[in-house]
Protein backbone atom coordinates (compact mmCIF):
# COMPACT_ATOMS: atom_id res chain seq x y z
CA UNK A 1 0.00 0.00 0.00
CA UNK A 2 2.52 2.58 1.10
CA UNK A 3 4.66 1.82 -1.94
CA UNK A 4 1.78 2.92 -4.14
CA UNK A 5 1.17 6.05 -2.10
CA UNK A 6 4.88 6.76 -2.41
CA UNK A 7 4.44 6.77 -6.16
CA UNK A 8 6.48 3.63 -6.73
CA UNK A 9 4.73 2.35 -9.83
CA UNK A 10 7.60 0.63 -11.57
CA UNK A 11 6.48 -2.82 -12.62
CA UNK A 12 2.87 -2.16 -11.66
CA UNK A 13 0.30 -2.96 -14.32
CA UNK A 14 -1.95 -0.04 -13.50
CA UNK A 15 -4.97 -1.24 -15.46
CA UNK A 16 -4.82 -4.72 -13.90
CA UNK A 17 -4.02 -3.33 -10.48
CA UNK A 18 -6.69 -0.66 -10.57
CA UNK A 19 -8.76 -2.23 -7.74
CA UNK A 20 -5.66 -2.25 -5.53
CA UNK A 21 -4.92 1.32 -6.50
CA UNK A 22 -8.48 2.40 -5.70
CA UNK A 23 -8.30 0.62 -2.37
CA UNK A 24 -5.01 2.31 -1.53
CA UNK A 25 -6.52 5.71 -2.21
CA UNK A 26 -9.71 4.88 -0.34
CA UNK A 27 -7.75 3.70 2.68
CA UNK A 28 -5.20 6.50 2.59
CA UNK A 29 -7.02 8.55 5.19
CA UNK A 30 -5.19 11.82 5.53
CA UNK A 31 -1.95 10.44 4.08
CA UNK A 32 -0.57 12.59 1.26
CA UNK A 33 -1.67 11.59 -2.22
CA UNK A 34 0.29 14.14 -4.17
CA UNK A 35 3.24 11.85 -4.94
CA UNK A 36 1.00 9.04 -6.17
CA UNK A 37 -1.13 11.34 -8.29
CA UNK A 38 1.93 13.01 -9.79
CA UNK A 39 3.32 9.59 -10.69
CA UNK A 40 0.00 8.51 -12.19
CA UNK A 41 -0.29 11.74 -14.14
CA UNK A 42 3.11 11.10 -15.66
CA UNK A 43 2.70 7.38 -16.28
CA UNK A 44 -0.99 6.74 -16.97
CA UNK A 45 -3.45 9.65 -17.07
CA UNK A 46 -6.33 7.26 -17.72
CA UNK A 47 -5.58 5.44 -14.47
CA UNK A 48 -5.44 8.77 -12.66
CA UNK A 49 -8.83 9.70 -14.14
CA UNK A 50 -10.26 6.36 -12.96
CA UNK A 51 -8.92 6.91 -9.46
CA UNK A 52 -10.12 10.47 -9.00
CA UNK A 53 -13.21 10.67 -11.20
CA UNK A 54 -14.13 7.19 -12.41
CA UNK A 55 -17.27 5.31 -11.55
CA UNK A 56 -15.53 3.61 -8.58
CA UNK A 57 -13.55 6.65 -7.45
CA UNK A 58 -13.64 6.89 -3.65
CA UNK A 59 -13.98 10.67 -3.70
CA UNK A 60 -13.75 12.90 -0.69
CA UNK A 61 -12.26 16.31 -0.19
CA UNK A 62 -8.76 14.97 0.41
CA UNK A 63 -8.69 13.00 -2.83
CA UNK A 64 -10.19 15.73 -4.95
CA UNK A 65 -7.90 18.43 -3.57
CA UNK A 66 -4.92 16.21 -4.39
CA UNK A 67 -6.28 15.74 -7.91
CA UNK A 68 -6.83 19.41 -8.70
CA UNK A 69 -3.15 20.17 -9.50
CA UNK A 70 -3.43 17.59 -12.27
CA UNK A 71 -6.53 18.85 -14.03
CA UNK A 72 -4.55 19.67 -17.15
CA UNK A 73 -3.74 15.96 -17.44
CA UNK A 74 -7.26 14.91 -16.50
CA UNK A 75 -8.75 17.21 -19.13
CA UNK A 76 -6.81 15.29 -21.76
CA UNK A 77 -8.76 12.21 -20.72
CA UNK A 78 -12.18 13.60 -19.81
CA UNK A 79 -14.04 16.54 -21.26
CA UNK A 80 -14.20 19.50 -18.86
CA UNK A 81 -17.99 19.34 -19.00
CA UNK A 82 -17.80 15.79 -17.68
CA UNK A 83 -14.76 16.11 -15.43
CA UNK A 84 -15.64 19.04 -13.21
CA UNK A 85 -19.23 18.15 -12.37
CA UNK A 86 -18.00 14.65 -11.51
CA UNK A 87 -15.20 16.00 -9.31
CA UNK A 88 -17.71 18.37 -7.77
CA UNK A 89 -20.03 15.51 -6.87
CA UNK A 90 -17.14 13.62 -5.26
CA UNK A 91 -15.55 16.60 -3.54
CA UNK A 92 -17.64 17.03 -0.36
CA UNK A 93 -16.31 20.15 1.38
CA UNK A 94 -13.82 20.72 -1.45
CA UNK A 95 -16.64 21.44 -3.89
CA UNK A 96 -15.92 25.15 -3.95
CA UNK A 97 -12.27 24.37 -4.76
CA UNK A 98 -13.46 22.45 -7.81
CA UNK A 99 -15.67 25.32 -8.87
CA UNK A 100 -12.82 27.80 -8.50
CA UNK A 101 -10.44 25.71 -10.59
CA UNK A 102 -13.08 25.04 -13.25
CA UNK A 103 -14.02 28.71 -13.47
CA UNK A 104 -10.41 29.81 -13.71
CA UNK A 105 -9.70 27.36 -16.53
CA UNK A 106 -12.98 27.62 -18.42
CA UNK A 107 -14.50 31.04 -17.74
CA UNK A 108 -16.73 30.91 -20.83
CA UNK A 109 -18.23 27.49 -20.07
CA UNK A 110 -22.01 27.46 -19.77
CA UNK A 111 -21.98 24.37 -17.55
CA UNK A 112 -20.46 26.51 -14.81
CA UNK A 113 -23.83 28.19 -14.34
CA UNK A 114 -25.65 25.12 -12.96
CA UNK A 115 -22.47 24.05 -11.16
CA UNK A 116 -22.40 27.44 -9.42
CA UNK A 117 -25.96 26.93 -8.28
CA UNK A 118 -24.98 23.62 -6.68
CA UNK A 119 -21.78 24.96 -5.12
CA UNK A 120 -22.64 28.39 -3.82
CA UNK A 121 -25.29 29.19 -1.29
CA UNK A 122 -24.53 32.90 -1.07
CA UNK A 123 -24.05 35.14 -4.09
CA UNK A 124 -24.49 32.26 -6.51
CA UNK A 125 -22.32 32.70 -9.58
CA UNK A 126 -19.81 35.01 -7.97
CA UNK A 127 -16.83 32.65 -8.33
CA UNK A 128 -17.55 32.13 -12.01
CA UNK A 129 -18.26 35.80 -12.66
CA UNK A 130 -15.04 36.93 -11.02
CA UNK A 131 -13.07 34.36 -12.99
CA UNK A 132 -14.73 35.51 -16.23
CA UNK A 133 -14.27 39.22 -15.60
CA UNK A 134 -11.08 39.33 -17.63
CA UNK A 135 -12.42 37.16 -20.44
CA UNK A 136 -14.15 38.29 -23.65
CA UNK A 137 -17.13 36.14 -22.69
CA UNK A 138 -17.89 38.19 -19.57
CA UNK A 139 -21.04 39.84 -20.91
CA UNK A 140 -22.39 36.47 -22.06
CA UNK A 141 -21.52 34.90 -18.72
CA UNK A 142 -23.38 37.71 -16.94
CA UNK A 143 -26.43 37.10 -19.13
CA UNK A 144 -26.32 33.38 -18.45
CA UNK A 145 -26.27 33.96 -14.69
CA UNK A 146 -29.03 36.55 -15.01
CA UNK A 147 -31.18 34.07 -16.89
CA UNK A 148 -30.53 31.58 -14.09
CA UNK A 149 -31.71 34.15 -11.55
CA UNK A 150 -28.36 34.61 -9.83
CA UNK A 151 -29.09 38.19 -8.84
CA UNK A 152 -26.91 38.50 -5.73
CA UNK A 153 -23.92 37.00 -7.51
CA UNK A 154 -24.22 39.57 -10.27
CA UNK A 155 -24.59 42.48 -7.86
CA UNK A 156 -21.58 41.31 -5.86
CA UNK A 157 -19.61 40.80 -9.06
CA UNK A 158 -20.34 44.39 -10.04
CA UNK A 159 -19.22 45.56 -6.61
CA UNK A 160 -16.03 43.49 -6.77
CA UNK A 161 -15.00 44.31 -10.31
CA UNK A 162 -16.52 47.70 -11.07
CA UNK A 163 -17.74 46.24 -14.35
CA UNK A 164 -21.01 47.39 -15.91
CA UNK A 165 -21.97 44.14 -17.65
CA UNK A 166 -23.70 42.62 -14.58
CA UNK A 167 -26.05 45.60 -14.41
CA UNK A 168 -26.84 45.37 -18.11
CA UNK A 169 -27.52 41.66 -17.82
CA UNK A 170 -29.86 42.20 -14.89
CA UNK A 171 -31.98 44.78 -16.72
CA UNK A 172 -34.06 42.11 -18.42
CA UNK A 173 -34.65 40.32 -15.13
CA UNK A 174 -34.89 42.81 -12.29
CA UNK A 175 -34.55 46.54 -12.79
CA UNK A 176 -33.96 47.33 -9.13
CA UNK A 177 -31.20 44.74 -8.96
CA UNK A 178 -29.71 46.16 -12.16
CA UNK A 179 -29.62 49.59 -10.56
CA UNK A 180 -28.00 48.17 -7.43
CA UNK A 181 -25.36 46.55 -9.60
CA UNK A 182 -24.81 49.75 -11.56
CA UNK A 183 -24.42 51.77 -8.36
CA UNK A 184 -22.08 49.19 -6.89
CA UNK A 185 -19.96 49.22 -10.04
CA UNK A 186 -19.69 52.99 -9.93
CA UNK A 187 -18.81 52.96 -6.25
CA UNK A 188 -16.04 50.48 -7.00
CA UNK A 189 -14.82 52.24 -10.15
CA UNK A 190 -16.24 55.70 -10.88
CA UNK A 191 -15.03 55.39 -14.47
CA UNK A 192 -17.16 52.29 -15.04
CA UNK A 193 -19.15 52.75 -18.28
CA UNK A 194 -22.51 51.95 -16.74
CA UNK A 195 -24.45 54.45 -18.83
CA UNK A 196 -23.18 52.94 -22.06
CA UNK A 197 -24.11 49.43 -21.00
CA UNK A 198 -27.49 50.33 -19.55
CA UNK A 199 -28.46 52.40 -22.59
CA UNK A 200 -27.40 49.65 -24.99
CA UNK A 201 -30.02 47.38 -23.44
CA UNK A 202 -32.62 49.88 -22.25
CA UNK A 203 -32.86 52.32 -25.11
CA UNK A 204 -31.68 55.68 -26.32
CA UNK A 205 -33.20 57.75 -23.51
CA UNK A 206 -32.04 56.19 -20.23
CA UNK A 207 -32.61 59.30 -18.08
CA UNK A 208 -35.66 57.96 -16.21
CA UNK A 209 -33.77 54.75 -15.49
CA UNK A 210 -30.44 56.24 -14.49
CA UNK A 211 -31.95 58.77 -12.11
CA UNK A 212 -33.18 55.82 -10.05
CA UNK A 213 -29.68 54.55 -9.32
CA UNK A 214 -28.64 57.75 -7.56
CA UNK A 215 -30.05 56.88 -4.12
CA UNK A 216 -27.91 53.74 -4.10
CA UNK A 217 -24.61 55.53 -4.67
CA UNK A 218 -22.31 55.41 -1.67
CA UNK A 219 -19.39 57.60 -2.70
CA UNK A 220 -19.00 61.17 -3.83
CA UNK A 221 -16.53 60.04 -6.47
CA UNK A 222 -19.21 57.85 -8.03
CA UNK A 223 -21.73 60.69 -7.99
CA UNK A 224 -19.22 63.12 -9.51
CA UNK A 225 -18.36 60.64 -12.25
CA UNK A 226 -21.99 59.96 -13.03
CA UNK A 227 -22.68 63.68 -13.23
CA UNK A 228 -19.87 64.08 -15.74
CA UNK A 229 -21.09 61.14 -17.83
CA UNK A 230 -24.77 62.09 -17.78
CA UNK A 231 -24.56 65.52 -19.33
CA UNK A 232 -27.45 64.77 -21.71
CA UNK A 233 -29.67 63.28 -19.00
CA UNK A 234 -31.44 66.29 -17.45
CA UNK A 235 -33.30 64.55 -14.63
CA UNK A 236 -30.19 62.70 -13.60
CA UNK A 237 -27.97 65.77 -13.62
CA UNK A 238 -30.51 67.87 -11.70
CA UNK A 239 -30.92 65.19 -9.05
CA UNK A 240 -27.19 64.59 -8.80
CA UNK A 241 -26.48 68.28 -8.29
CA UNK A 242 -28.97 68.35 -5.45
CA UNK A 243 -27.53 65.18 -3.93
CA UNK A 244 -23.94 66.34 -4.28
CA UNK A 245 -24.69 69.49 -2.32
CA UNK A 246 -25.54 67.27 0.64
CA UNK A 247 -22.64 64.84 0.24
CA UNK A 248 -19.36 65.18 2.11
CA UNK B 1 -46.04 63.98 -29.35
CA UNK B 2 -44.17 64.40 -32.60
CA UNK B 3 -41.22 62.11 -32.18
CA UNK B 4 -38.81 60.12 -34.29
CA UNK B 5 -38.02 56.54 -33.37
CA UNK B 6 -35.50 54.09 -34.73
CA UNK B 7 -35.97 50.34 -34.50
CA UNK B 8 -33.21 48.63 -32.50
CA UNK B 9 -31.10 45.84 -33.85
CA UNK B 10 -31.52 42.18 -33.03
CA UNK B 11 -29.55 40.77 -30.13
CA UNK B 12 -28.90 41.46 -26.47
CA UNK B 13 -27.73 45.05 -26.90
CA UNK B 14 -30.13 46.45 -29.50
CA UNK B 15 -29.48 50.12 -28.82
CA UNK B 16 -25.72 50.48 -29.08
CA UNK B 17 -25.02 53.95 -30.47
CA UNK B 18 -28.69 54.98 -30.42
CA UNK B 19 -29.89 58.46 -29.58
CA UNK B 20 -33.27 60.05 -29.84
CA UNK B 21 -34.72 63.43 -28.99
CA UNK B 22 -36.65 66.48 -30.07
CA UNK B 23 -36.26 70.22 -29.75
CA UNK B 24 -38.34 73.25 -30.55
CA UNK B 25 -36.28 75.60 -32.71
CA UNK B 26 -38.35 78.70 -33.27
CA UNK B 27 -41.60 77.61 -34.90
CA UNK B 28 -40.10 74.31 -35.98
CA UNK B 29 -39.96 71.14 -33.94
CA UNK B 30 -37.01 68.93 -34.89
CA UNK B 31 -37.18 65.28 -33.91
CA UNK B 32 -34.35 62.83 -34.46
CA UNK B 33 -33.55 59.18 -34.02
CA UNK B 34 -30.09 57.99 -34.97
CA UNK B 35 -27.60 55.23 -34.53
CA UNK B 36 -23.94 56.19 -34.59
CA UNK B 37 -21.18 53.61 -34.54
CA UNK B 38 -23.69 50.89 -33.74
CA UNK B 39 -21.25 48.19 -34.74
CA UNK B 40 -18.33 49.62 -32.80
CA UNK B 41 -19.13 48.11 -29.43
CA UNK B 42 -21.10 49.33 -26.43
CA UNK B 43 -18.67 51.91 -25.12
CA UNK B 44 -17.62 53.41 -28.43
CA UNK B 45 -21.25 53.48 -29.52
CA UNK B 46 -22.14 55.46 -26.41
CA UNK B 47 -19.26 57.86 -27.00
CA UNK B 48 -20.36 58.40 -30.59
CA UNK B 49 -23.99 58.87 -29.56
CA UNK B 50 -22.93 61.45 -26.99
CA UNK B 51 -21.06 63.33 -29.71
CA UNK B 52 -24.19 63.31 -31.84
CA UNK B 53 -26.28 64.51 -28.88
CA UNK B 54 -23.86 67.43 -28.63
CA UNK B 55 -24.57 68.20 -32.28
CA UNK B 56 -28.32 68.35 -31.75
CA UNK B 57 -27.95 70.33 -28.52
CA UNK B 58 -25.92 72.93 -30.40
CA UNK B 59 -28.47 73.59 -33.15
CA UNK B 60 -30.05 77.03 -33.32
CA UNK B 61 -33.29 78.24 -34.87
CA UNK B 62 -32.18 79.10 -38.38
CA UNK B 63 -35.36 79.36 -40.40
CA UNK B 64 -37.99 76.97 -41.65
CA UNK B 65 -38.07 73.18 -41.48
CA UNK B 66 -35.99 72.82 -44.62
CA UNK B 67 -33.31 75.19 -43.30
CA UNK B 68 -33.12 73.46 -39.95
CA UNK B 69 -32.75 70.04 -41.55
CA UNK B 70 -29.98 71.38 -43.77
CA UNK B 71 -28.20 72.81 -40.73
CA UNK B 72 -28.62 69.58 -38.77
CA UNK B 73 -27.14 67.53 -41.60
CA UNK B 74 -24.22 69.91 -41.93
CA UNK B 75 -23.60 69.61 -38.21
CA UNK B 76 -23.76 65.81 -38.35
CA UNK B 77 -21.24 65.86 -41.17
CA UNK B 78 -18.91 67.56 -38.70
CA UNK B 79 -18.93 64.59 -36.34
CA UNK B 80 -15.56 63.16 -35.49
CA UNK B 81 -14.26 61.36 -38.59
CA UNK B 82 -13.81 58.27 -36.40
CA UNK B 83 -17.55 57.78 -36.53
CA UNK B 84 -18.27 58.95 -40.05
CA UNK B 85 -15.42 57.05 -41.63
CA UNK B 86 -17.05 53.81 -40.59
CA UNK B 87 -20.11 54.56 -42.71
CA UNK B 88 -21.91 53.51 -39.56
CA UNK B 89 -24.52 56.25 -39.19
CA UNK B 90 -28.25 55.71 -39.52
CA UNK B 91 -30.52 58.72 -39.20
CA UNK B 92 -34.08 59.87 -39.32
CA UNK B 93 -34.59 63.60 -38.81
CA UNK B 94 -38.04 65.13 -39.07
CA UNK B 95 -38.85 68.83 -38.87
CA UNK B 96 -42.40 70.08 -38.61
CA UNK B 97 -44.04 73.44 -38.26
CA UNK B 98 -47.36 71.91 -37.25
CA UNK B 99 -48.89 71.90 -40.72
CA UNK B 100 -46.25 70.07 -42.76
CA UNK B 101 -43.38 67.71 -42.04
CA UNK B 102 -40.11 67.23 -43.85
CA UNK B 103 -37.49 64.54 -43.31
CA UNK B 104 -33.96 63.54 -44.11
CA UNK B 105 -32.64 60.06 -43.53
CA UNK B 106 -29.76 57.67 -44.10
CA UNK B 107 -29.25 53.97 -43.70
CA UNK B 108 -32.96 53.17 -43.68
CA UNK B 109 -34.82 50.36 -45.41
CA UNK B 110 -38.21 51.61 -44.29
CA UNK B 111 -40.04 54.58 -42.82
CA UNK B 112 -43.38 54.25 -41.03
CA UNK B 113 -45.71 56.74 -39.47
CA UNK B 114 -47.77 56.02 -36.39
CA UNK B 115 -50.93 57.58 -35.02
CA UNK B 116 -52.78 56.22 -32.00
CA UNK B 117 -50.66 53.10 -32.12
CA UNK B 118 -51.42 52.31 -35.75
CA UNK B 119 -48.42 52.26 -38.06
CA UNK B 120 -48.17 52.33 -41.82
CA UNK B 121 -45.29 52.48 -44.24
CA UNK B 122 -44.76 55.69 -46.15
CA UNK B 123 -41.63 54.72 -48.02
CA UNK B 124 -42.01 52.05 -50.72
CA UNK B 125 -38.85 50.74 -52.39
CA UNK B 126 -37.09 53.52 -54.24
CA UNK B 127 -38.35 56.23 -51.91
CA UNK B 128 -35.73 58.98 -51.58
CA UNK B 129 -35.59 58.58 -47.79
CA UNK B 130 -34.29 55.05 -48.18
CA UNK B 131 -30.61 54.54 -48.81
CA UNK B 132 -27.13 53.93 -47.62
CA UNK B 133 -25.84 54.75 -44.14
CA UNK B 134 -23.72 57.82 -43.53
CA UNK B 135 -24.30 61.50 -42.95
CA UNK B 136 -27.45 62.56 -44.86
CA UNK B 137 -26.84 65.15 -47.56
CA UNK B 138 -29.47 67.60 -46.30
CA UNK B 139 -31.94 67.15 -49.11
CA UNK B 140 -35.28 66.92 -47.33
CA UNK B 141 -38.56 65.41 -48.44
CA UNK B 142 -42.09 66.13 -47.38
CA UNK B 143 -43.72 63.34 -45.41
CA UNK B 144 -47.11 62.99 -43.70
CA UNK B 145 -47.67 64.63 -40.35
CA UNK B 146 -47.92 62.04 -37.60
CA UNK B 147 -47.51 61.48 -33.90
CA UNK B 148 -44.41 59.43 -34.53
CA UNK B 149 -42.14 58.62 -37.43
CA UNK B 150 -40.27 55.33 -37.29
CA UNK B 151 -37.07 54.56 -39.14
CA UNK B 152 -36.29 50.95 -39.92
CA UNK B 153 -32.57 50.36 -40.43
CA UNK B 154 -31.47 48.12 -43.24
CA UNK B 155 -31.44 44.49 -42.18
CA UNK B 156 -33.93 45.00 -39.36
CA UNK B 157 -37.58 43.94 -39.73
CA UNK B 158 -40.38 46.27 -38.71
CA UNK B 159 -41.66 44.91 -35.40
CA UNK B 160 -44.88 42.95 -35.54
CA UNK B 161 -45.93 44.18 -32.11
CA UNK B 162 -44.92 46.74 -29.48
CA UNK B 163 -43.15 49.11 -31.83
CA UNK B 164 -42.25 51.45 -28.98
CA UNK B 165 -40.39 48.76 -27.06
CA UNK B 166 -38.56 47.70 -30.22
CA UNK B 167 -37.40 51.30 -30.51
CA UNK B 168 -36.33 51.49 -26.86
CA UNK B 169 -39.14 53.88 -26.00
CA UNK B 170 -40.09 53.21 -22.39
CA UNK B 171 -43.07 54.40 -20.40
CA UNK B 172 -42.18 57.51 -18.42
Amino acid sequence: MSALLDGKLDGVDLRAELPRLLAAVRDAGSAPLDVLFAALAAKDPVALAEVVAGSRAPGGAHVVRAALPHVNVLEATLSPRGLYPRLFDLAAEAATDVLAVAAARHPAASWLVPLSKKAEFFAVGLTHLLAAAGHPSFAAVCRAHAEAGHIDGLVFAAAETGRAEPAAALLALDIDAALRAAGAALDRDPTSPVLAHLAAVWGPEPDALVVRLIPGLRSRAAADALLAAARHLPRTTATLRAVLRGMV
Amino acid sequence: MRDAWLVGSAGRTPFVGHLRGARDLGRVRLAWACCVAGTAGVEQGWEAAEAARDVFAGLRATGDARDILTAACAALAGLDPRWLARGDLTTLLVATDGTTARAVASGLAGVHVGDSGVFRSIAPPGHPLLGEPGAPDGTSHEIPLAEVWVGVPAGVPFPKRDVAAACGVRPA
